[in-house]
């Protein structure tokens, strides 16, 4: 009997999820996406000089299931499958629609263009700032900011610069308000001079742990928090095994 | 007919008065503190207190074509407002506060990059230089007895967090850089390890107290082992503080559906949670009306209140209870401190020093640093 109604409750949520499905779609076509996800804790043994101890850590582990509904005759149909790791704790999934501007066409789970880190009208970004420059020796990173109008850059939405997981939140003198990610390469990014907190920013909402998308998360807003900022910009890292990289290896001007 | 409308009218008009004076009294209501010009040429950026009651203000040179400033003007006022210092800065260097026994601190460097930290006396002698900070952070201990170059996160994989005497500038301790664990991936390749989040020195009798993963320790520079340990605060580490003498707030999270975002306050000699408080977010939503549960803007005043100060110029107050020596959730008072006024982080974060939160404004090329008590 029990057995029964589990599996009656499993074929409603099955056809409601594709009912969802067909009847979200659009006349471009779309790509749609849910998560199968588990809560993991992880024990992990810590060597502190000559002491051992343990810790745990918690994470989301989560499968992400895409399917494209094709465009034209209105014959819908789901398909894919791709895993995808991580976990966005705020949609995580249901049948949720997601339509992707294709902003990572190298697959490299980073940007293509810091171009799309931010969409300013009549505005485009361009590097003022490069890594390491003659003049600034220890500048280990880029500044993005807006031209013509370098004002125009304050408060505008940015959007992720990788494919990851927020890693950290935090404000210091130098970077002002400051976020970093790790991406699916292992790799960690820094954007900083951000406006306000971006956790209790409600055009943002940003968390540690949530998983971003690059050029579609929202992670901040732009501003010059930092100690020796003269005017809105952000300041792009890149670590790679813990040393500071260009990030234009992995992102141009496009 | 008319008189009615008149009447009305007359009424709006007293009513709008009204308002306006109600908002200006809110955004002007706190005491004057310091009022200084604005050099020629620069721009105000931010404020520094010193527990003593001395005031620094940094003022950056304008260059309306660049991002970004090299030059910079830093003021030292003391507790009645007398000008101790004023010195003009180059070539990447900042001044960055006061420690907590009143020592200068300079820094040089870039947004997450510290190339060098300089710690100056008030005649300008250095006492302590560090060099290749990196993306370490600056730690102090409640009594400026001990200063930490911390490396949180990935950093601390492969850089050591150490410890310098501020006394004499010298090495007391270095901790790592600690090797991430073997397995650092879920099996669909997502990265999770928090590393290490929390690295507190005292100032007392050697001690210190580190947080990794879910794990807080209470440990001692020279000592095997741990004085104690909370093997499982309730969620990974996200950052912690000292908030005086007995108190360490940490906060958390457990990235589950409902996201979870926790605080817990210990007594950090015993490791004793004495409070808790747990929120959950669900569609960018927080379940419980309460503040962001993160300590960077947590603090303590003398009476052990807790306050948490928003970015929207709102403070939230939780009291304390004295006889049972601990906080209630669900008695939170919301005050407004700057009406219509966000926290200016370019511009000078507000500072709370014992119940009173210091901002800065700028009115008319000059700096105006205010305070206000929150009862």
């Amino acid at each position: 009997m029990r057995g029964s109604i589990k599996l009656k409750v499993l074929l409603i949520g099955f056809f409601s999820f594709l009912f969802a499905l067909l009847a979200n779609r659009n006349s471009e076509g779309a790509v749609y996406a849910f998560e199968i996800c588990t809560l993991r804790t992880y024990t992990i043994e810590c060597i502190d000089g000559t002491n051992n101890f343990s810790t745990t850590q918690y994470y989301w582990d989560c499968v992400t299931y895409f399917g494209y509904i094709y465009d034209g005759e209105g014959t819908g149909s789901s398909g894919g499958g791709e895993s995808n790791g991580g976990g966005d704790a705020d949609d995580p999934g249901g049948g949720g629609e997601i339509i992707y501007p294709d902003l990572d066409k190298n697959n490299d789970k980073v940007l293509d263009c810091y171009q799309d880190l931010m969409r300013i009208a009549n505005n485009s970004l361009v590097i003022t700032s490069g890594f390491r420059t003659t003049a600034r020796p220890n500048h280990d990173g880029i500044d993005i900011g807006s031209t013509p109008d370098r004002d125009s850059c304050y408060g505008q939405i940015i959007f992720s610069v990788c494919e990851g997981v927020v890693k950290s939140i935090y404000f210091s003198d130098e970077g002002g308000w400051t976020v970093t990610f790790i991406d699916d390469n292992g790799n960690t990014w820094g954007i900083c001079h951000l406006l306000n907190n971006p956790k209790s920013d409600s055009s943002v909402n940003l968390y540690e742990g949530k998983r971003v998308q690059p050029g579609i998360t929202p992670v901040g807003r732009c501003d010059s928090t930092g100690s020796s900022c003269d005017g809105p910009h952000i300041h792009l890292s890149l670590k790679i095994n813990g040393a500071y990289a260009d990030p234009t290896v992995y992102v141009s001007g496009c | 007919m008319k008189n009615k409308f008149l009447a009305y009218a007359l009424l709006i008009f007293i009513g709008s008065i009204g308002l306006i004076n109600f908002s200006f009294s809110q955004h002007s209501g706190g005491e004057e503190i310091l009022r200084c010009e604005i050099p020629q040429g620069f721009i105000y950026k931010s404020f520094y207190l010193s527990s003593s009651g001395m005031k620094g203000i940094i003022f950056l040179q304008h260059q309306p074509d660049r991002l970004y400033s090299d030059l910079s003007i830093f003021e030292v006022f003391d507790a009645d407002n007398n000008m101790l210092l004023s010195k003009v800065l180059d070539s990447g260097w900042g001044f960055r506060g006061f420690t907590p026994d009143n020592k200068l601190i300079l820094s040089k460097g870039q947004a997450d990059y510290l190339s060098e930290i300089k710690i100056i006396d008030m005649q300008g002698k250095e006492l302590i230089s560090i060099p290749e900070v990196g993306s370490r952070r600056l730690v102090f201990d409640l009594y400026g007895r001990d200063l930490a170059v911390a490396a949180f996160d990935y950093d601390a994989a492969y850089l050591p967090s150490v410890v310098y005497d501020l006394a004499s500038g010298k090495e007391k301790f270095r901790l790592g850089p600690v090797p991430l664990p073997k397995s650092n991936k879920n099996k669909e390749g997502n990265f999770y390890w928090t590393g290490t989040r929390i690295f507190l020195p005292i100032g007392k009798d050697n001690l210190f107290l580190w947080g990794i993963g879910a794990t807080i320790l209470l440990q001692k520079y020279d000592g095997p082992g741990y004085i104690w340990k909370i093997n499982d605060i309730g969620g990974n580490i996200s950052e912690g503080k000292l908030l005086n003498e007995e108190y360490l707030a940490v906060s958390y999270f457990v990235p589950e559906r409902k996201y979870k975002e926790g605080l817990a306050i210990i007594r950090w000699r015993d490791g004793q949670i004495v409070f808790r408080m747990e929120n959950y977010i669900v569609n960018n939503k927080r379940e419980k009306n309460l503040p962001v549960l993160s300590v960077d803007m947590l603090h303590l005043d003398e009476n052990n209140n807790l306050f948490f100060l928003q970015d929207d110029g709102r403070v939230h107050k939780f009291h304390f209870k004295k006889e049972n020596k601990t906080w209630d959730e669900n008695l939170m008072t919301t005050h407004e401190y700057r009406l219509g006024k966000t926290i200016a982080a370019g511009k000078g974060r507000p500072q709370v020093i014992k119940g009173h939160i210091y901002y800065a404004e700028e009115e008319d090329g000059q700096v105006v640093i205010r305070r206000i008590k929150i009862n």
